[in-house]
C-alpha cells in the first residue's frame, strides 16, 4: 500500500517540523447566495471548515463549485449571507494582516505561473519562501510532483500536466497552519502517481493544521477524512 | 437624501412614482416648449449685433447646460452604483448617457450653426465649443465601455468607474482647454459679446431651459422604465431556462 | 510588512522584463515613424517644422504609447496572476505599483533616449532638450497612470484596443496641452514655470486617482470569471 506509507511518512515529517502549536481556525459560511447576472447559482448555502479539515465541493459543471471558491477568496461578492473566521467577518483580500490570521492560497486552471519564466523562477516568486537557491535545495530534498527534470525550462514550453505539477508544488512551500487552500479542480488530469502525491500533500497540510476547500470530481482517500458538500442538492 | 434614495431605489416604488411623474413632465415640457418657442422666436427682440441669429441661443444654451448636468448626473449615478451596488442607479446612468450625448451633440451643431453667420466659419476652436467636443468624447467613451463587454454587469461596473474618473477629470480638462484657448487666441467673440444679456432675452432662455429639463426627465424616466421591463423579461427567460 | 508583495512583484517584473524589451523597442520605432510622417504631410519647410516640432513629438509619444497598453494587464489576467497577488499581503496595490514602475522604465527610457534624434530632425535647438526631456518624462508618467486606468477598464472587452484609445485620448488632453506649452514657451523665450507646475499638479492628481480606479477595475475583472 504505497499510499498508506506515504501518508504515514508525511505525518511523521510534519510532526517534527511543526513543534509550536498553530492557531485554530474555523471558517463558517452562512446563508450564502450567489448571483451570476440575473441568474441564481445557489441560495442559502451553509458550509464550515476548521483547521485540519478538508472540504470537497462536488457537483456537475455549472453547479457553482468554482463560484463558491471565488466567493470565499473574495473575488465574487456575496449577494446574501456571510463568511466568518472564528466568528469575525472573513476577508481574504485584506491588504495587511497581522501574523496568526488565516490567509488563502489559490490554485486554479489559470495557475498564475508566468510562461516566460522557468519553473524554478516561478516557484521563487512566492510570498512565503526564501530566495531561489533555497527552493532548489528544498526541492532536492522533497519533490512530491517530480518536477526536478524541468526545473530550468520556461513554463511556456511545458505540457499541461507538467505545468499543473509545478503549480501544485508551489502549495508545498507555504507554512500550512496559517493557510486555507482554495483549490479549483486541482487533481483533474493527474496520473495515478500525481494523484497519490496530491493526496499526500493534502495530508501534510492537514496534519500541520491547514484548512482546505477543493472543487473536484474525484473522491479522496478516506483516510484524509474529507467531508463532501454536494452543490447539485442546493439548486 | 439617502432615505429618499432608498425609498426610490425600490424598482416597484420607482415604477409607481415615475408613472405619475412621466405624464406631468411630458405635458409641462410640451406647454413650456410652445410658450418658450413663442417667446424666443416672436416675443423677444433680435440682438442689436447678431440680428435674428441670436435666437439659436435659446436652443444652444439650454442644451449645453443639460449636456453638462447630465454628465454630472452620470457621475452621481455611478457613485451610487459603486457604493450601494443598486441596479437602479446603473439603469439611470445608462438611461442618461445617450440623452446627454444627444444634447451635447445638439450644442455642437447649434453652436456651429450660430457661428457661421457671425464668425463666417462653421467651426472655431473656441474654448467652450472645444470643451463641449471633449464632453461628447467622454459620453462616447462611456457608452462604448458600458456596451463593450459580453456580460452587461461587467460593462456597468467598468463604465461607472470611468464616469467617476471622468467627473473628477472634467474640471481639469475644462481648465486646460480654457488655458490653452487664452494662450493661442484673444478672448473669443462669444465671451466678449455674448454674455451681457438683456432681461428680455433671459425669460425665453429660462422658459426653454425649464422645458428642456422637463423633457430630459421625461425621456430618462421613459428609458428607465423600458430598461426595467427588459431586465424583467430577461430574468423571466433565464428562470424558465433554468427550470 | 506594509511592503507586502511589492518587492516580490518587482522581482517578477525584473525577471519578465528581459522578454518584453523587444516589444517596447517596437513602440519606440513607432514613435519615430509617426514623427517622420508629419514632414511628408506638411512639407519640408524648416521654419514650419521647427514651429510644429514640440507638438509633433508629444503627439507621437501619445499615439505610440496607445497600442501597447492593452498588454498592461492582459497576461496577468489570463494567466491567473491577479488572483495570486490579490490574496497576498499588499494585494493588488503592491502589484499595480510594481507593474507601473516597470512599465514606465521599459517604455519611457528608450523613448527619452531617441528623442534627441527627433529634435535634430525638426531643427529644434539642442538646448531645448533640457526642457523637453524632463517634461516628457513627467508627461509620459501621467500618460501611463491614465493608461493603467484605461487598460484595467477595458481588460477583457470586445475590441479592447480601440476602446482603450477612445477612453485614453480625451483623458490625456491636459497632459498634451501643458506638455507642449512648456517646450513652446521655452523656445519662444518665455518662462515655462507656470506650465511646468500645472503638469506637475496633473501628475500628482493622477498619482492619487489612478491606483484607486485601476484597483477597483481589476477587482471587477476578478469578479467576472
Amino acid at each position: 500500500m504505497p499510499v498508506k506509507s506515504e501518508l504515514m511518512n508525511t505525518k511523521v515529517q510534519s510532526g517534527s517540523a511543526e513543534d509550536s502549536h498553530p492557531p485554530h481556525f474555523k471558517l463558517d459560511g452562512r446563508g450564502i447566495t450567489l448571483l451570476r447576472g440575473q441568474q441564481q447559482i445557489f441560495a442559502g448555502l451553509n458550509f464550515s471548515v476548521s483547521s485540519g479539515e478538508i472540504l470537497v465541493l462536488r457537483g456537475p459543471n455549472g453547479s457553482g463549485k468554482s463560484s463558491l471558491l471565488r466567493a470565499i477568496a473574495g473575488f465574487l461578492p456575496l449577494t446574501a449571507g456571510q463568511i466568518s473566521c472564528n466568528d469575525k467577518p472573513f476577508d481574504a483580500q485584506r491588504v495587511e494582516t497581522p501574523a496568526d490570521t488565516l490567509r488563502c492560497l489559490w490554485y486554479a486552471q489559470a495557475d498564475g505561473l508566468a510562461g516566460a519564466l522557468t519553473s524554478l523562477e516561478n516557484l521563487s516568486l512566492l510570498p512565503t519562501t526564501a530566495p531561489k537557491t533555497n527552493i532548489e535545495v528544498q526541492l532536492s530534498r522533497h519533490d512530491p510532483f517530480s518536477i526536478a527534470g524541468f526545473m530550468h525550462q520556461p513554463v511556456r514550453s511545458l505540457s499541461t500536466g507538467q505545468r499543473q505539477r509545478v503549480a501544485l508544488t508551489r502549495l508545498c512551500f507555504a507554512p500550512s497552519g496559517l493557510y486555507l487552500w482554495l483549490l479549483d479542480e486541482p487533481n483533474s488530469g493527474l496520473d495515478s502517481a500525481g494523484h497519490k502525491a496530491f493526496e499526500a500533500m493534502l495530508a501534510t497540510h492537514q496534519n500541520a493544521g491547514g484548512l482546505s476547500v477543493l472543487a473536484s470530481h474525484h473522491l479522496l482517500d478516506s483516510r484524509l477524512k474529507p467531508r463532501y458538500l454536494d452543490l447539485s442538492d442546493e439548486m | 437624501m439617502t432615505g429618499l434614495f432608498d425609498s426610490l431605489a425600490n424598482p416597484t416604488r420607482f415604477r409607481t412614482v415615475s408613472a405619475v411623474m412621466r405624464p406631468i413632465c411630458f405635458w409641462a415640457a410640451a406647454i413650456l416648449f410652445i410658450f418658450g418657442l413663442y417667446l424666443a422666436l416672436l416675443a423677444s427682440p433680435p440682438d442689436y449685433q447678431q440680428g435674428d441669429a441670436v435666437r439659436i441661443m435659446y436652443v444652444h444654451v439650454p442644451s449645453a447646460w443639460l449636456g453638462l448636468s447630465s454628465y454630472l448626473g452620470l457621475g452621481l449615478c455611478a457613485l451610487f452604483y459603486i457604493v450601494w451596488r443598486h441596479p437602479l442607479a446603473n439603469i439611470a446612468a445608462r438611461a442618461i448617457a445617450p440623452i446627454g450625448a444627444g444634447f451635447t451633440a445638439v450644442t455642437l451643431i447649434t453652436g456651429s450653426l450660430w457661428g457661421y453667420p457671425i464668425w463666417g466659419t462653421w467651426w472655431v476652436w473656441d474654448a467652450r465649443l472645444t470643451s463641449m467636443l471633449v464632453l461628447l468624447f467622454f459620453f462616447i467613451g462611456y457608452i462604448a465601455l458600458a456596451t463593450g463587454f459580453e456580460r452587461p454587469e461587467r460593462g456597468a461596473r467598468m463604465a461607472s468607474i470611468l464616469a467617476l474618473v471622468g467627473v473628477l477629470n472634467l474640471p481639469i480638462v475644462k481648465f486646460s482647454v480654457d488655458w490653452w484657448n487664452t494662450l493661442h487666441q484673444p478672448a473669443s467673440i462669444l465671451r466678449s459679446g455674448g454674455m451681457a444679456i438683456d432681461v428680455s432675452m433671459l425669460w425665453p432662455l429660462f422658459t426653454m431651459f425649464a422645458a428642456f429639463q422637463l423633457f430630459f426627465i421625461w425621456v430618462v424616466l421613459h428609458r428607465m422604465h423600458w430598461m426595467l421591463d427588459e431586465r424583467r423579461r430577461q430574468a423571466g427567460k433565464a428562470r424558465t431556462k433554468a427550470m | 510588512m506594509m511592503i507586502g508583495n511589492f518587492t516580490l512583484c518587482l522581482q517578477r517584473e525584473a525577471l519578465l522584463g528581459r522578454g518584453v524589451i523587444s516589444d517596447h523597442l517596437g513602440q519606440v520605432a513607432f514613435f519615430v515613424m509617426i514623427a517622420a510622417l508629419f514632414p511628408l504631410a506638411v512639407g519640408p519647410s524648416p521654419d514650419l517644422l521647427r514651429q510644429l516640432g514640440p507638438s509633433v513629438i508629444w503627439i507621437s509619444a501619445l499615439l505610440s504609447a496607445l497600442p501597447a497598453f492593452d498588454r498592461l494587464f492582459a497576461e496577468d489576467d489570463q494567466q491567473g496572476w491577479l488572483e495570486q497577488v490579490s490574496l497576498m499581503q499588499g494585494g493588488l496595490t503592491g502589484y499595480v505599483g510594481a507593474r507601473l514602475i516597470s512599465w514606465y522604465l521599459l517604455s519611457v527610457l528608450p523613448l527619452l533616449v531617441i528623442t534627441p534624434v527627433l529634435v535634430l530632425l525638426y531643427n529644434l535647438p539642442l538646448s531645448s532638450l533640457k526642457v523637453l526631456l524632463p517634461s516628457l518624462a513627467i508627461g509620459t508618467a501621467c500618460l501611463n497612470l491614465l493608461g493603467a486606468i484605461s487598460a484595467s477598464l477595458t481588460q477583457g472587452a470586445r475590441r479592447a484596443t480601440l476602446l482603450l484609445a477612445l477612453l485614453l485620448l480625451p483623458l490625456s488632453l491636459p497632459i498634451l496641452i501643458f506638455g507642449v506649452a512648456i517646450t513652446q514657451s521655452y523656445l519662444a523665450g518665455f518662462s515655462f514655470a507656470g506650465q511646468a507646475k500645472l503638469l506637475g499638479a496633473v501628475f500628482l492628481f493622477l498619482l492619487a486617482v489612478s491606483p484607486v480606479a485601476t484597483i477597483a477595475a481589476l477587482r471587477s475583472v476578478l469578479e467576472d470569471k
